[in-house]
């Protein structure tokens, strides 16, 4: 059974970076999604559930995504699969118990990971910086997800409708985060919507 | 181009002579920079912070590296020096209560039919026989014998287990039993997912941590009829489940909290709000080593690569009637030797002089050189309780040496410490505290 517990921030309030002369880039933190480890599928009803609200046949092989309203099955390596539930709606927990119904072990994650959208025109060219992947559309479509190396860092990298999502372990988020702006100095990124979010990151 | 160039002109002729080899990238030179790219500066190593970090430092914590992980090393107050800080935390730790961040240490959960055959065979001890609800102190060799690294795991259900590692080995470790599992026993039903992440770690340790545990985590109850020593339990912390394990690293009566780390900071401030009347103080790394080593506790200064359970006097955990990852080895001549280096603990003859870190031990510092060395220290702190320095050392044939005088020196410090050789225990021998 997993248990819902409302995920917090690995900066304490949200990490937000914009770019400030052009709209080229953004660069926030999707903070108080649900996310889900997942093995050993169990088969039955909840599973036939899960295939059905993703509307998929069988659950997706490493490398690949497959996406629902506001939720992603990823396959993040062999017999593994991370939940990401994003959508507030009233029934989330009741939903995403009942996925976890589906398999023998599922675990609690979302204070395990911090979670990036990069966007804009720019975000291409910002994540070419961090890792060795192909990201061009055509090969890494929306049905594609890696686990990878990124600037150092084991990250899981897919995209999501408007974004790239950049999942990196919590204890390295600062550190990401300090390498992402860092990076994207070319692009005029800024500190943060709400002042100066630079103390976040030093 | 260069090397090239200059082999032919060695060899009398031209490049177009000699030839060239696979021309690869880069085709000329270039500098070292373009090679290390961004990874340079504050980039070169990543680094992890823990859930509770800005609380250390807003404390006025003085941070360490620990591997990639940023620590407290302690929290001096006003015009104290780091090395009375460090006294006043473990001091504080011994006679009232003290709280430290142990969230860098590795977090495995174990599932499975055959998750305990699996540890039976990754450990040098026992499994099978781990009651629900109990944690067990373990001991994991490489393949040579040596120890690789240590831990306690608990058993949270019939086919559940909650492992931790030491802070160094963890990714080592993370490496080693998945190999294991998918290469060396595939056959096995065990699965593994790593949880450091998720799961930020307070370690509470005194004779008062009792009622403070009590104080702020709901439905445990810490009496010892129901919680005894090596017992784990869950209670809530708000809406989060705590996971409450009876283990002790300092010695002391102490209790790990691992709660999820989106809470981890919150579960802080509430212990050291409700410490102050406990008399409660944060510890960092420094006191930790003061604690750890007037009990006698290994780490990884011990845990050096070249020592076997039996050296580090672990040598009572080793089971007999099952094999485990290691256990061949430690049938060689060499590792049964009765000289072989051995955990002993070091005090300075005359209660006063400070230990050379890292000094070595010798019969006699004035015979000329060559001298034997029958050993090192490889821990040195002063003691809270004893208020004098004492060490860890190993000692050649250690154990029947105890009593005996010989001498720490370092030539590069340019001290000679007259010191005895004791038990390694220098606190609560007899485990009072801990089962207090």
């Amino acid at each position: 059974m997993v248990e819902v517990v409302e995920p917090g921030s690995a900066f304490g309030a949200l990490a937000t970076f914009r770019s400030a002369a052009k709209p080229v880039l953004d660069l926030c933190e999707v903070a108080h999604s649900r996310i889900v480890e997942l093995a050993e599928p169990r088969g039955g009803p909840p599973l036939d559930a899960m295939l059905s609200t993703f509307q998929i046949k069988r659950l997706p092989d490493v490398g690949e995504i497959r996406s629902a309203g506001g939720s992603f099955l990823l396959g993040t390596g062999f017999g593994r699969w991370l939940l990401i539930v994003e959508e507030k709606a009233a029934d989330t927990a009741r939903r995403l118990e009942h996925f976890a119904d589906a398999f023998d072990i599922a675990l609690e994650a979302a204070d395990a990971w911090t979670q990036f959208a990069i966007s804009g025109s720019a975000a291409l060219d910002l994540l070419a910086k961090g890792c060795a992947l192909d990201l061009h559309p055509r090969v890494f479509s929306k049905d594609v997800c890696a686990t990878t190396r990124f600037a150092q860092v084991r990250c899981v990298l897919f995209r999501a409708t408007n974004s790239h999502r950049l999942l990196v372990g919590r204890s390295y988020a600062v550190s990401l985060a300090e390498w992402l702006v860092e990076a994207a100095e070319e692009f005029g990124l800024v500190h943060g919507e709400q002042g100066d979010r630079r103390s976040a990151v030093e | 181009m260069i090397k090239i160039s200059q082999t032919a002109e060695a060899c009398g002729g031209g490049i177009a002579e000699g030839g060239t080899t696979t021309f690869r990238p880069p085709y000329v030179p270039i500098t070292l920079g373009a090679l290390a790219g961004p990874h340079g500066g504050h980039h070169f190593l990543t680094t992890r912070r823990t859930p509770m970090h800005e609380w250390h430092r807003s404390a006025g914590a003085v941070m360490m590296q620990s591997g990639p992980w940023l620590r407290p090393q302690c929290y001096p107050q006003p015009g104290e020096s780091l090395e009375a800080a460090a006294r006043r935390e473990a001091r504080t730790v011994r006679e009232a209560v003290g709280l430290v961040d142990v969230s860098t240490l590795g977090k495995f959960e174990l599932f499975g039919h055959d998750a305990a055959e699996f540890l039976e065979r990754i450990y040098v001890n026992r499994w099978s026989s781990l009651p629900i609800g109990r944690s067990r102190y373990g001991v994991m060799l490489r393949e040579d014998g040596m120890v690789f690294d240590d831990g306690t795991t608990s058993r949270l259900s019939d086919r559940h287990y909650f492992m931790t590692t030491t802070t160094a080995q963890a990714g080592l470790v993370q490496r080693r039993i998945e190999h294991c599992r998918q290469v060396l026993w595939p056959e096995l039903d065990v699965r593994i997912v790593n949880v450091t992440e998720q799961w930020a770690a307070v370690a509470l340790a005194g004779p008062k941590s009792r009622s403070l545990l009590m104080a702020v985590i709901d439905g445990i109850d810490g009496s010892n009829a129901a919680l005894p020593f090596m017992a784990c339990s869950s209670g809530r912390f708000g809406p989060a489940t705590a996971r409450v394990f009876r283990i002790s690293f300092s010695g002391d009566l102490a209790y790990e909290i691992y709660v999820p780390a989106g809470h981890g900071e919150r579960l802080w401030r509430a212990f050291v709000e409700a410490g102050r009347s406990f008399g409660i103080t944060p510890y960092g790394v420094d006191a930790i080593n003061a604690l750890r080593i007037e009990k006698g506790h290994v780490t990884g200064a011990e845990l050096n690569g070249r020592t076997t359970a039996d050296d580090l006097g672990l040598g009572r955990l080793l089971k007999s009637d099952r094999d485990f990852i290691g256990k061949r080895s430690l049938s060689r001549p060499g590792l049964r030797e009765p000289k072989r280096w051995q955990l002993v603990g070091v005090a300075p003859a005359d209660r006063k002089s400070v230990l050379p870190p890292g000094g070595k031990i010798v019969e006699n510092p004035d015979r000329p050189a060559p001298t034997a060395c029958l050993g090192e220290l490889t821990s040195t702190t002063w003691s809270p309780m004893l208020d004098m320095p004492v060490g860890l050392a190993l000692v050649s044939g250690g154990r029947e040496r105890h009593n005996e005088r010989l001498f720490a020196v370092s030539p590069l410090m340019k001290q000679c410490v007259q010191v005895e050789i004791r038990s390694p225990v220098f606190f609560d021998p007899e485990g009072e505290r801990l089962r207090g």
